[in-house]
């Protein structure tokens, strides 16, 4: 620390300079702000976020998950959960559930790149996932099929 | 190689060999530790040769060989890994591939899988083949009660076809049709359904045959697996346990030559469902639920109080719980009366595994000295009954009438008939979550090792006896597997795991 430091009054009116020299700059140039009005404005995301996962359809509509396992297997948080059984069309398997436990999940993206038949990505962009309830922060296949 | 048996001489990719004489080339690189890679071999059956994928170069012979099919002989040089017969596995595989679907994520076989194996060790091409080109075959056929059959998946090894006709004795199963429409049919009115199908599940190198029960349930790569002995009958046949997320899911044959070669029946194969469901979690007595050390006492006050005690062994019991249950009486309770026995109804066994006896250790309880049968005992008028892993209600409802008026204590791990009458119940461990040994009619003892953790409250036999037997006031040493075997071996010695092991002379 030297002198000025120590008389630390000194650089709280330092301080108050800086904050002066914002305040007076951002009143003038209110287009170069670094701060958002979140959440009215939202901050563009670069192509590759990965955001809340989605569990994709084939053309037909039916879940492309075969139930593989990859996703499980590779995920480093142990947060997803599935479980498979008989395709009722002619196929021959398919997730009847599928649990992600948001809660545990680290957006490390493995689940996305184990899984051999692009039936999970992580693009969706949305990562306001705030939730009052535990229980909500359990995605279904439901919900992770329609949203 | 020992004495005894006649050897040749010969050359295996640059190094003199022996092997005993008149055995097949693939067994006797297998015994060197040189693996080629198959199909449509099994031990367990006859040799075909059908599959090509084994095929070794043998100088001086102009063509590629099935090993096998070829006995090894005296100064034969062979050669496995050869440019030549490396350049042959790639075009069996490819062919073997050209109607096979790449639907790994699907198939149940993903992870245990001979194709994928061998693909990735001997192939690793890109398929030539379109994918519309390829020749579709019936998937998800119902084969039989166990087995579901997926013809495109199939690569024609016929094991299946060569167990049932030549192990299980029927015939249920052929191929039909010629060239790229080849595949797996049952005999017409008929079903894959004799009472070792299961086995045919085992032995499918690929994802064709799979099992109804075990079917989408689990990817093998998250099962822990662990050695042990079948309980169904006296047989005891050496299985493979394996669960996940503890619970039992597959159960498996474990080759044992000198006890069920490589086959298990069905009923052993979907004989777990019970370790897994209704299951006593606690200790119950007349007021409720009792903790582990409150059942103690209140099953040592009711001891204490009977005038004649009768302890009632079972022969499910293994050889340790059952010298665990003399210890208890000769420490703890010498007065009281002790019988061995089940009243289990035998059943019809076969000619190939299936025993009539449906107890897995009869044999280790008589070499105990516990057999003597519970009927009699019980006739014989005592105030309280201890039964340890025994349900006499459930294996005969006629018995009531020989437990009514006595104060019944049961050690079960099940919520069986008999426990459920019962006035004081402890939970005990299955053989899946402890540590053991059975006898089996042969005299051949084999050892079953945990892979689950005991569910709720239980303990195994030998410690919840101990518990007992502290709360009586006595003291029955340390009840490890470990020490008890080595209590039962100073006894009786022909109750050894380890004997006659070596005289097991199989291969790989």
């Amino acid at each position: 620390m030297n002198a000025p430091e120590r008389w630390y009054l000194i650089e709280v009116l330092r301080g108050m300079g800086v904050s002066l020299r914002h305040l007076v700059r951002n009143i003038f140039h209110q287009d170069e702000m670094p701060t958002l009005q979140y959440p009215e404005e939202k901050r563009i995301l670069p192509e590759r976020f990965r955001g809340r996962h989605r569990l994709m359809k084939r053309e037909d509509g039916t879940p492309r998950c075969t139930a593989c396992f990859c996703c499980q297997t590779a995920c480093p948080a142990d947060c997803i959960s599935i479980e498979a059984g008989e395709r009722e069309d002619g196929g021959e398997k398919v997730a009847v559930r599928f649990d992600i436990n948001i809660l545990r999940c680290v957006f490390c993206g493995f689940c996305v790149e184990a899984c051999p038949c692009d039936a999970i990505r992580m693009d969706t962009g949305k990562y306001e996932l705030a939730d009052d309830r535990r229980e909500k922060l359990i995605y279904d296949i439901d919900f992770l099929l329609n949203r | 190689m020992s004495g005894g048996v006649e050897t040749v001489r010969f050359t295996l990719n640059g190094v003199e060999r022996e092997a005993p004489k008149g055995m097949l080339l693939i067994d006797a690189a297998r015994l060197h530790g040189v693996d080629i890679p198959r199909y449509c071999s099994h031990p367990g059956l006859k040799p075909e040769g059908n599959c090509r994928m084994c095929v070794v170069e043998i100088e001086k012979m102009p063509k590629l060989q099935t090993s096998c099919t070829t006995p090894v002989q005296e100064g034969m040089v062979v050669h496995t890994e050869s440019e030549r017969v490396l350049e042959e596995r790639r075009r069996v595989m490819e062919f073997l591939l050209v109607n096979h679907p790449i639907d790994c994520p699907i198939c149940d076989q993903a992870g245990e899988c001979m194709l994928q194996e061998y693909y990735m060790r001997h192939d690793l091409q890109p398929s030539r083949v379109e994918l519309e080109e390829k020749i579709h075959k019936p998937k998800r056929v119902d084969l039989g009660p166990l087995v579901v059959l997926d013809a495109e998946r199939c690569v024609l090894c016929s094991r299946c076809v060569r167990f049932c006709r030549d192990v299980a004795g029927v015939e249920e199963l052929a191929i039909k049709n010629r060239g790229g429409h080849a595949e797996i049919t049952a005999f017409p009115g008929r079903r894959l359904e004799n009472p070792y199908s299961g086995n045919v599940i085992d032995i499918c190198p690929v994802g064709a045959l799979t099992s109804r029960d075990f079917r989408f349930k689990v990817r093998v790569w998250f099962l822990k697996t662990a050695e042990s002995v079948c309980p169904g009958c006296e047989r005891g046949c050496s299985i493979h346990i394996e669960q996940y997320q503890n619970e039992v899911q597959r159960i498996r044959p474990r080759e044992n030559l000198r006890v069920n070669r490589y086959w298990i029946c069905d009923f052993g194969r979907l004989d777990y469902r019970w370790i897994n469901e209704n299951r006593l979690l606690s200790a119950e007595g007349p007021s409720g639920r009792l903790r582990p050390e409150e059942a103690d006492r209140e099953a040592a006050r009711l001891l204490r109080e009977a005038k004649a005690p009768l302890l009632v062994a079972s022969p499910r019991m293994s050889n340790e719980s059952l010298f665990a249950l003399r210890l208890f009486r000769e420490k703890a309770l010498p007065e009281a009366r002790i019988a061995g026995g089940s009243f289990r109804e035998p059943w019809e066994g076969d000619a190939i595994l299936k025993r009539p006896d449906r107890n897995p250790n009869r044999r280790g309880m008589e070499t105990l000295g516990l057999a003597g049968g519970p009927e009699e005992a019980l006739r014989a008028g005592p105030d309280l009954v201890l039964v340890i892993e025994n349900d006499l209600l459930g294996d005969r409802p006629e018995a009531k009438e020989l437990l009514t008026g006595k104060k019944v204590i049961v050690l079960a791990s099940n919520r069986d008939a008999t426990a459920s009458a019962a006035g004081l119940r402890v939970p005990v461990a299955t053989y899946a979550e402890t540590e053991g040994s059975w006898t089996n009619f042969e005299g051949i003892t084999q050892t079953f090792h945990p892979v689950l953790r005991p569910v709720g409250d239980s303990r195994s036999v030998a410690e919840a006896l101990a518990g007992i037997a502290a709360a009586l006031g006595a003291d029955l040493g340390p009840v490890d597997a470990g020490t008890l075997r080595a209590a039962v071996l100073r006894e009786a010695p022909q109750l050894d795991p380890a004997r006659g092991r070596e005289e097991d002379g199989r291969v790989g």
